[in-house]
């Protein structure tokens, strides 16, 4: 029997391409996985060395640091040491490694990618609590006239039971 | 039948297959996403501005203040100086224990005094504990959150001021 009206060309259902979609999905996961940084905020404490107690709740930051012992400093930026008496207005007249450690130094920083200056050049500072202030200064007088900008003393909170105390107001 | 009226062949529609070129675009496109940093352009068209030489009367001078601990007698002495238009010094004796008190009270009243003022220098005598310094940017970072440290040059110097002016209690 011959049909006078005409077929309708049926359509096939339109089928899900789960290839392109799973490749997609993939793409999209590697991507993300490359791009994002997952940095673990570490910082090496010597043995032995007694950091100061701070009521600070601000947390570590991910910056160069120069750790302040035994007489020594060391920096994580070149992964050189010094001897502190080295940095002393008196040590650093007569030795010419501080002025070439502050000219690389200078070189480090103006080298420094624009992320890292977001917050500003920031340099964390490991010292025993004992060390003497004249030579926390002498050290960072160094490192700031590198173009180092913040420095970010690094401590330890308070005791368990310990709270900060609170300072009475003047009447 | 004649040849003539023969239809012509028809090609076959060749449907165009667009799922791989919809995965090559999201493909471009994220790479273009990721490549591309965004910078900002701005330009700023300042205006000469006449040379003058007259400072502000009505600007008060900067407050500047500074707060020194030196070593005095067995314990410890904090000093909090500042300029301004009411210039002034206090002195408070403390110890290593208290020193975190003594300069949040020290900053508190200070505070009240000058709210709008947010930053300080901070020294210390050349023998004088790191773990006084931290006590001391503690004391003050609630109330003068920038700090600025002075070399300990110049807080002897003012130390010894102090006690030749028998501030020093």
């Amino acid at each position: 029997m011959i049909s006078l009206l005409p077929r309708k060309n049926r359509r096939d259902p339109m089928s899900l391409q789960l290839t392109a979609m799973i490749d997609i999905f993939a793409m999209i996961v590697i991507f993300l996985v490359k791009g994002t940084v997952m940095g673990v905020n570490d910082i090496p404490v010597p043995e032995g060395m007694k950091l100061p107690t701070s009521f600070s709740t601000e947390s570590l930051e991910s910056a160069p640091r120069i750790t302040i012992s035994k007489g020594m400093v060391y920096e994580s930026m070149f992964n050189e040491k010094y001897p502190l008496e080295a940095f002393t207005p008196e040590g650093s007249s007569g030795d010419s490694r501080i002025a070439k450690l502050s000219n690389r130094l200078r070189g480090f920083v103006k080298n420094l990618a624009p992320e890292a200056r977001q917050s500003g050049v920031l340099l964390n500072i490991i010292a025993d609590e004992s060390v003497p202030y004249r030579y926390i200064f002498d050290v960072i007088r160094v490192f700031r006239s590198a173009g180092f900008e913040a420095m970010l003393f690094v401590a330890q909170g308070p005791a368990e039971g310990q709270s900060a105390p609170v300072g009475k107001g003047g009447q | 039948m004649d040849d003539s009226f023969r239809r012509p062949e028809r090609r076959p529609i060749r449907e165009l297959n667009i799922v791989p070129i919809i995965d090559m675009f999201t493909t471009v496109v994220f790479f273009l996403l990721l490549s591309t940093s965004f910078i900002a352009l701005t330009k700023l068209t300042v205006p000469p501005s006449a040379v003058s030489t007259i400072s502000d009367p009505v600007a008060p001078p900067p407050l500047a203040p500074k707060i020194i601990v030196y070593e005095s007698g067995q314990g410890l002495s904090v000093s909090l100086s500042w300029a301004g238009r009411s210039p002034g010094v206090r002195t408070e004796r403390s110890t290593g224990e208290k020193l975190l008190e003594t300069t949040r009270k020290i900053a508190a009243d200070f505070n009240k005094a000058y709210p709008s003022e947010k930053s300080i220098q901070v020294g210390l005598a050349s023998r004088v504990k790191y773990q006084h310094l931290i006590s001391v940017m503690d004391g003050v970072r609630d109330v003068l959150p920038d700090v600025v440290l002075i070399s300990y040059q110049e807080v002897e110097h003012r130390a010894g001021q102090a006690v030749g002016k028998g501030q020093t209690l």
